[in-house]
C-alpha cells in the first residue's frame, strides 16, 4: 500500500464571511501526479496554501507525513512554485541567477547536492544563465529558475501553482517532460492548473474543487465522469467555463 | 588648513558617529527599496519627532540616559498604528504610512507648542547638528551598529527571501519584520541627531539606489553602499566646513552625485 503523504480532513476555509472550501477530504500518496482543476476562485490555491501553512483552516486539518502541520519542522521536503513567480523580481533585484537559486539553503537547514543542482541545471537549460542577473531574465526563464530552485532541495513533493502560464507551447512540452521524468523517480507532485489537455498526457490523479471536492481519483475515471453530463451540470456551477 | 583641523577636532564624534551609521544603513536599506518601502524611513522620522516631544513631556524630571528606551517604545508603538490602519481599512501600504507621518508630525508640533518645547531644539531636531554629536552619541552608534551586525547575521536569509517571494513553505517573517522594524527605528533615532528629521532618510535611499543600478551580486552591495554612505557623509562634511552650510544639507547636495550619475548611466546605456 502507497505511503499517504497529504492528507486533508474535513477542511473548511473562510475568507472573512464567505465560504472558500467547504469539508475538503483529500489524501495524496507517494509517487501521485495530481491535477487540482477547477473554474477560477474555486478554492485551488487556497487549498495549497491550506497545505503549506500559509493560511490556517477555519476548520479541519492538514497532516504531512502523517505530522500534523503545526508540528511539521521538514518544509525543505516540499518545493513550492507560487503562481506569478516572479512578480517582485525586477532589473534592479540584485541577485545573479545562481545566488537565486541557492537561495533554499540558507533558508533551510540543508546541504547542497552538487550532482542534483548540475542536472537541474543541464535540464532546464540554466548552464549559461548563472551568472546573469535574475532580473535581467525572461518569463519563461524565470518560471524555470523558479521550478530549479523549488527541485534544489530534493524535494519529496512539487507543488505547482500554475507554473506554464506564459510558457509557449514548445516550453510547456519540455517542462512537462522533465517534471514526468521527476516524478517516475518517486517524486509526488501537486498541479494546480486550467490547462485541461494535461489530464491526459502527464498526471495520474485529478481533483476537481468548486468550494467543494467534486472528484478526486485517476484519470481514467475522471474521463469517464467528465463524459457523463450529469457531472458537468454539477461541476460547473459557473456556467461559462471551457469545459 | 589648520581651520579644517580644528574643525575636524569639533566634529570627530560626529563624523565617526557618521562613518558607522552610514555602514550600519547599508545593511538595511536595499531591503527597504527592494520592498518598495523607500518612504519609509522618512515616515518614522516624523513619528520619531512625536515620540521625542512626548518623552521629554514624560521625562522631564529625570535623568537624560532613560529617554533613549522611551523613544523606542513610543516610536514603535506608533508605527504599529500603520500596520493596524492596513489590517483594518484596507488600505494601501503607503498610504497608512503617509496617514500617520502626517498625523505624528501634526501631534508633535502640537505637543511641542503646548509644552514650551517650540524652540531653538525644533530647527536641531529638523536638520541635525554635526557639532551636536558628543561621545555618548558616539557610544550608541557603536550599539546600533554591533546590533546591526547581529540581527543581519540572524534574520539576513528571511530578509532576502521577501526580495523574490511573497510565501514560503516553513518560514514565518513575523519575527524577521520585527526585528528589522527595530532595527530601522534606532538607525533613525542615531541618524536623526546627525542629519535631521527631514534629512535622514537621504542615507537610505540615495547610495542604495544608485548601487542598485549595476549591481549583479547581493555580495558586493552592501560594501558598495557602505563605501558610498562613508564618502558621502565625510564629502558632505568637507563640504559643510569650506562653504560655512548645513552639514545635512551638504551631504544631500553631495549624494545627489550619485543620482545625477545614475541618471547618465541610464541615458547612456
Amino acid at each position: 500500500m502507497s505511503q499517504i503523504v497529504i492528507e486533508v480532513q474535513n477542511l473548511y476555509f473562510y475568507y472573512e464571511q464567505h465560504l472558500v472550501l467547504e469539508d475538503i477530504n483529500l489524501k495524496v500518496e507517494k509517487g501521485d501526479f495530481l491535477a487540482l482543476i477547477g473554474p477560477n476562485g474555486g478554492g485551488k490555491t487556497t487549498l495549497a496554501k491550506c497545505i503549506l501553512g500559509f493560511l490556517i483552516p477555519s476548520k479541519g486539518r492538514v497532516f504531512l507525513w502523517g505530522k500534523e502541520i503545526k508540528n511539521f519542522k521538514s518544509w525543505h521536503k516540499i518545493g513550492y512554485v507560487p503562481q506569478r513567480a516572479g512578480d517582485l523580481i525586477d532589473s534592479l533585484t540584485p541577485l545573479s541567477v545562481k545566488e537565486f537559486l541557492l537561495l533554499p539553503f540558507k533558508w533551510y537547514d540543508i546541504s547542497l547536492k552538487p550532482s542534483l543542482l548540475d542536472k537541474l541545471i543541464e535540464k532546464f537549460g540554466m548552464k549559461n544563465l548563472l551568472n546573469k542577473k535574475i532580473g535581467e531574465l525572461s518569463y519563461g526563464q524565470l518560471q524555470r529558475s523558479y521550478i530549479v530552485r523549488a527541485l534544489i532541495s530534493d524535494p519529496e513533493i512539487l507543488i505547482l501553482d500554475e507554473p506554464s502560464v506564459g510558457l509557449d507551447f514548445f516550453t510547456q512540452e519540455v517542462f512537462y517532460e522533465t517534471l514526468e521524468e521527476f516524478h517516475k523517480k518517486g517524486l509526488t507532485i501537486i498541479l494546480i492548473t486550467h490547462e485541461t489537455w494535461l489530464l491526459t498526457k502527464w498526471v495520474n490523479k485529478v481533483a476537481c474543487i468548486n468550494q467543494k471536492l467534486y472528484f478526486h481519483g485517476d484519470h481514467e475515471s475522471f474521463c469517464v465522469m467528465a463524459k457523463k453530463l450529469e457531472f458537468f451540470r454539477e461541476y460547473h456551477k459557473i456556467e461559462h467555463t471551457h469545459w | 588648513m589648520e581651520f579644517f583641523l580644528d574643525s575636524i577636532s569639533l566634529i570627530k564624534w560626529g563624523l565617526l558617529s557618521g562613518i558607522l551609521l552610514g555602514i550600519s544603513i547599508s545593511f538595511t536599506s536595499p531591503f527597504l527599496i527592494l520592498k518598495r518601502n523607500a518612504l519609509f524611513p522618512h515616515a518614522l522620522t516624523h513619528i520619531y519627532f512625536l515620540a521625542v516631544f512626548l518623552t521629554s513631556l514624560i521625562l522631564y524630571k529625570l535623568p537624560l540616559f532613560l529617554s533613549f528606551p522611551f523613544i523606542v517604545v513610543f516610536t514603535l508603538l506608533f508605527t504599529s498604528l500603520i500596520w493596524i490602519l492596513r489590517r483594518y481599512t484596507k488600505f494601501y501600504e503607503d498610504t497608512a504610512t503617509s496617514i500617520i507621518a502626517h498625523l505624528a508630525l501634526g501631534l508633535a508640533l502640537i505637543v511641542a507648542a503646548k509644552t514650551y518645547q517650540y524652540d531653538a531644539r525644533i530647527l536641531s531636531y529638523l536638520f541635525g547638528s554635526l557639532i551636536g554629536i558628543n561621545y555618548k552619541d558616539f557610544c550608541e552608534s557603536l550599539i546600533v551598529f554591533f546590533f546591526t551586525l547581529f540581527l543581519f547575521y540572524r534574520f539576513y536569509p528571511l530578509w532576502i527571501a521577501q526580495i523574490t517571494d511573497k510565501e514560503l513553505p516553513g518560514l514565518d517573517f513575523k519575527l524577521a519584520n520585527f526585528s528589522f522594524l527595530i532595527l530601522i527605528t534606532l538607525q533613525i533615532i542615531i541618524g536623526v541627531k546627525l542629519m535631521g528629521v527631514l534629512l535622514v532618510s537621504v542615507l537610505f535611499i540615495f547610495s542604495t539606489t544608485f548601487v542598485l543600478q549595476f549591481i549583479k551580486s547581493f555580495k558586493f552591495l552592501i560594501i558598495l553602499v557602505s563605501f558610498l554612505n562613508i564618502i558621502g557623509i565625510l564629502g558632505g562634511a568637507v563640504i559643510s566646513i569650506f562653504f560655512d552650510i548645513p552639514f545635512s544639507g551638504a551631504v544631500v547636495i553631495f549624494m545627489s552625485l550619485y543620482i545625477f550619475i545614475s541618471f547618465v548611466w541610464s541615458f547612456l546605456r
